[in-house]
């Protein structure tokens, strides 16, 4: 049970981490709005309000710390020329977010379409369950259109003071050593 | 193994995970990070490091009975000493006669 509780935590930050990239990959059809170009030559950039940026040439090992809550600024571009008019492209794709051991998918989607490239604007606002200034969460995005797929890898992270989860997870693990320390026990001979 | 080895290895397995998790929600160690899975299993070696040291609660009050037995200063009270300190394995052989009894 405490699995699927997390499994759902995960899923719902995630989702809520992803709100742009997502948006830019689901709505608009095109590249991640930024990150680590890992197949493919997509092309993309994300601006948000706090100033944090992102781009296919950004750093893997630099967390991105986006806000909470944010009207972010995108681009992307599969580098596909457009389809003609009657003949819009297949496409599918998937969001997923790298565990220890493999990754977990979180988003998928496909249809048709006849666009190839997006820019806007996105507004977002995450739930307050979710933690603020947590590790970096390595997201990768997969789009293929056309036959051509693109994969994008991001490591973002909420903006922010560690809260309440944190606490609670320390004071577990406090607890939780409390009994490595009760094993230490020795036992009552009966 | 004198301590209690269960509970080494759960509260053990729990630490390492909880700390983990700790370490991830202060922004410590990204979510992918190799040492969310390799903390529980260290922490179930120190719960099962803890459990076989034991280095709590009695059991160091051995020696000093053991001494003094030989040296009795009241016979009556020599014997009682002698049946309940000096000896540990002894209540293990009275203990389960008890409800037999009953």
């Amino acid at each position: 049970m405490e699995g699927s509780v997390m499994t759902r935590f995960r899923r719902t930050a995630s989702l809520g981490l992803l709100g742009a990239i997502t948006m830019l990959l689901v709505g608009l059809l095109a590249a991640p709005a930024g990150a680590v170009v890992l197949e493919g030559d997509c092309t993309g950039g994300a601006v948000f309000t706090n100033g944090a940026s992102v781009t296919e040439r950004h750093p893997l090992n630099d967390v991105v710390l986006v806000p909470a809550a944010d009207n972010v600024r995108y681009t992307g571009d599969t580098q596909l020329s457009p389809p003609p008019e009657d003949m819009p492209d297949s496409f599918n794709g998937g969001v997923s977010v790298a565990l220890p051991f493999g990754s977990v998918t979180i988003v998928n989607w496909d249809g048709t379409t006849e666009e190839t490239k997006a820019s806007g604007s996105y507004i977002y606002d995450v739930s307050g369950l979710v933690p603020e200034g947590t590790g970096g969460v390595q997201v990768t995005a997969t789009h293929t259109q056309r036959g051509k797929t693109c994969t994008a890898a991001v490591t973002m992270a909420l903006d922010g003071d560690p809260g309440w989860q944190a606490w609670t997870a320390a004071g577990l693990t406090v607890l939780s050593g409390v009994g490595v320390a009760g094993a230490g026990v020795k036992r009552s001979v009966k | 193994m004198k301590g209690r080895w269960f509970l080494g290895v759960v509260s053990g397995f729990l630490f390492g995970l909880l700390l983990g998790v700790t370490l991830f929600l202060f922004g410590a160690v990204p979510l992918h990070s190799q040492w969310l899975w390799i903390l529980p299993l260290v922490g179930i070696v120190l719960g099962l490091a803890m459990a076989a040291w034991a280095p709590f609660g009695s059991g160091g009050g051995d020696a000093a009975p053991a001494t003094a037995a030989p040296t009795p200063s009241t016979p009556t009270q020599t014997d009682t000493t002698l049946e309940h300190d000096v000896v540990p394995a002894e209540p293990t052989d009275t203990a389960p006669d008890q409800p037999d009894d009953v």
